[in-house]
């Protein structure tokens, strides 16, 4: 693959992007302690200071490695091969999306359900079909979970009606 | 010296810690037995969970999974091809072809007891070594602390990924994430950005489980693989007996323990390098080195003693200075840290059971490998990778959230474990190493309050972080230490340069 391929170009993009991101924090962070008492802030500006320089740095570092590559065509990269940021975003984003839902839930509808369905949503929305092996998995998982848990350590989970009997 | 060792042994030997120590050595067995887990991740999930533990019960669980992670790496290894944990690719040079040779068993009994050897040899270093070098420490003023801060954060951030600027950058944003919060000096608030949640800064425990679980389990679910081992790809066949074969390993052993040793207490390190160092030299040392990478079982030996020998070295900066020597080390002071164990002189003083309770630990679950590893694991634990990846993601974030939600009863909390999730992924996946993060985090505080008390007591003379012999032998070792990507650049510039003029 040739270093102007979309593989390493992706890489290049994906650090500047980053070194951009990081840049904007540095300010926000700057702009966040203005106004605060200048014997707490001399530390925590000495250090964004730096991570602004280190994030132009690999920002400038990135850009060039991008017209580097555009400039020789056919000198290759064996980093950038193959790179993508996500091997696969739909999958990334259903994981992502479970888990959000699972959050706001479970505090209301219990732990053990929210995890069942949160568990079992997400393995099937991933494209599993062993429901046996997957039922036996989760079945045994949640009992060691609510023996280490609730009945060993007594961690204060946020219980279902249905097992508040049971403690 | 050996007195307090002594003295905690009896403790040790209590039915709960030695519980912990086969629970944890177990549980450390199967995560590094998984491709994708590490003993950090574990280590991570694991810190929640021991808050109602004693503090000495918790080092049992997290020094077993450390030593059995470490090992278990070796398994996927030597019967996959497939590194269990970073440390275990070198394991994969001569293990795969031996399994391919049908000799899978002998690798992995070779695995075992070249891990518990080297873990038991490091575990007596750090006997030997941490009781003098926390002698030391006492000379240390604030800036002295100071610089040993900034050494940890610097050697950390250069030679533990393979960008250090990068490296550099990641402990950048630790310290600033250790700011978060009331200033203690001041009363001021920092970084909060208006939120009451932010006033008592970030947990550790959710930061660190955000960037080590959230990463993996989300890496698993994107790949979504349906399929685990099939019980044909874990066959074996033909055995060969360590009893008789064992007295052509011991130079073997020695070298790699050694070369483990040395590795594990330079601060930023790790098994990996270990590892490769060991076998490098393993090869360089023997009559026939052609023979490595083709199922030599000295290659085996070499690589899982040097990794693990690395282990309990790491501790050695830790536990007196509170800068870890690898990865897991960092992760572990933050166990120690939650427990409300300060490193140094104080924690020697005040916590002898404990500080000496976990070098034994380290050295008996070192030994509990024997029993645990090799047949039995293989046996037992190998067959843990039949299991589908896809069932495992949703399970790693479920006792992630347990895990953070228990700690203060807070769903803000298991808000900012996935953010830090996102922000670990990101920084995985664009080669920014997590571990200064969270030394970052773990030293930002040190760091600023020995700066500003080296300056207080200086009335504002930038001149006394230089004032001592310590300070300028600390500083002169951080210059070295950024310094050194600089002179390999500049290396590898002048031969690529011989190169192309050659031709």
């Amino acid at each position: 693959m040739s270093a102007s391929s979309p593989a390493s170009r992706r890489a290049g993009v994906s650090d500047a992007i980053v070194a951009a991101a990081i840049l904007v924090i540095c300010l926000l962070s700057w702009n966040d302690l203005e106004g605060v008492n200048p014997q707490a802030t001399q530390f925590p500006k000495a250090v964004i200071f730096v991570l602004g320089l280190l994030a132009v740095v690999i920002g400038l570092r990135a850009l060039l490695s991008i017209r580097r590559r555009q400039a020789v065509p056919g000198v290759s990269d064996a980093e950038g091969d193959g790179w993508r940021f996500f091997v696969d975003w739909r999958h990334f984003v259903i994981a992502l999306f479970c888990f959000a839902a699972y959050a706001l839930v479970f505090p209301y509808t219990g732990f053990f359900s929210a995890s069942v369905v949160f568990m079992a949503v997400v393995t099937l929305a991933l494209g599993f079909r062993g429901y046996r092996t997957m039922a036996i998995t989760y079945l045994l998982f949640l009992i060691f979970v609510y023996v280490v848990f609730v009945a060993v350590f007594e961690r204060p989970i946020p219980l279902d009606p249905w097992l508040r009997g049971l403690t | 010296m050996f007195e307090p060792l002594l003295d905690a042994l009896p403790v040790v030997l209590q039915w709960q810690n030695m519980l912990a120590i086969i629970i944890g050595t177990i549980a450390g067995i199967v995560i590094g037995s998984l491709p994708g887990f590490t003993a950090t991740m574990g280590i991570a999930i694991l810190i929640p969970l021991t808050f109602s533990l004693e503090p000495l019960v918790a080092l049992g669980m997290m020094a077993g999974i450390y030593n059995g992670a470490m090992y278990g790496g070796s398994i996927p290894a030597i019967l996959l091809r497939i590194p269990g944990t970073p440390p275990s690719i070198v394991t994969t040079f001569d293990g795969a072809p031996m399994a391919k040779q049908g000799r899978a068993g002998y690798a992995l009994k070779l695995a075992c007891w070249s891990s518990a050897i080297g873990g038991a040899v490091s575990a007596v270093s750090l006997m030997l070594f941490a009781p003098p070098l926390v002698t030391i420490t006492l000379l240390f003023g604030p800036a002295e602390y100071f610089w040993v801060a900034v050494f940890g954060l610097a050697s950390i951030a250069v030679l533990l990924g393979k960008d250090p600027i990068k490296g550099l950058a990641a402990a950048c944003f630790g310290l600033l994430l250790s700011m978060v919060g009331l200033d203690t000096v001041t009363g001021a608030e920092r970084f909060t950005f208006g939120s009451r949640y932010l006033i008592d800064g970030l947990n550790l425990i959710v930061v660190l489980t955000g960037l080590y679980a959230m990463p993996p389990a989300l890496r698993m679910a994107e790949e979504a693989m349906a399929q685990g081992l099939r019980s044909a790809q874990l066959a074996q066949r033909s055995e060969d007996s360590l009893v008789r074969t064992w007295r052509r390993f011991v130079p073997t052993w020695a070298r790699s323990s050694l070369i483990g040793v040395f590795v594990g207490i330079l601060p930023g390190t790790g098994g990996s390098m270990a590892a490769f160092i060991a076998y490098n030299e393993t090869r360089r040392a023997d009559k026939d080195p052609d023979s490595f990478g083709k199922g030599n079982p000295k290659g085996v030996a070499t690589a899982e003693c040097a990794n693990n020998a690395d282990n309990s070295a790491a501790m050695i900066p830790a536990l007196t200075l509170g800068v870890p020597g690898s990865g897991v080390a960092a992760v572990i002071l933050a166990g120690l840290l939650v427990h409300g164990l300060q490193p140094g002189p104080q924690l020697f003083r005040e916590n002898p059971d404990v500080v000496y309770g976990f070098m034994i630990q380290m050295m008996l679950t070192s030994l509990f490998l024997i029993l645990f590893g090799g047949e039995f694991a293989y046996r037992v634990f190998a067959q843990i990778l039949r299991l589908p990846p896809v069932l495992l993601s949703p399970m790693i974030i479920v006792l992630s959230v347990l895990g953070v939600y228990t700690l203060s009863n807070s769903v803000f909390e298991v808000w900012v474990m996935l953010a830090f999730g996102l922000v670990g992924y990101t920084m995985t996946r664009m080669g920014y190493p997590l571990a200064p993060v969270i030394l970052g985090l773990i030293l930002g505080d040190l760091a600023e309050q020995q700066l500003r008390l080296t300056l207080m007591l200086s009335q504002n003379d930038w001149g006394a972080l230089f004032s001592s012999t310590i300070s300028l032998t600390i500083c002169g070792l951080t210059l070295l230490v950024l310094a050194w990507p600089l002179a390999r650049f500049a290396r590898d510039r002048r031969r690529s340069r011989r190169e192309a003029m050659a031709e």
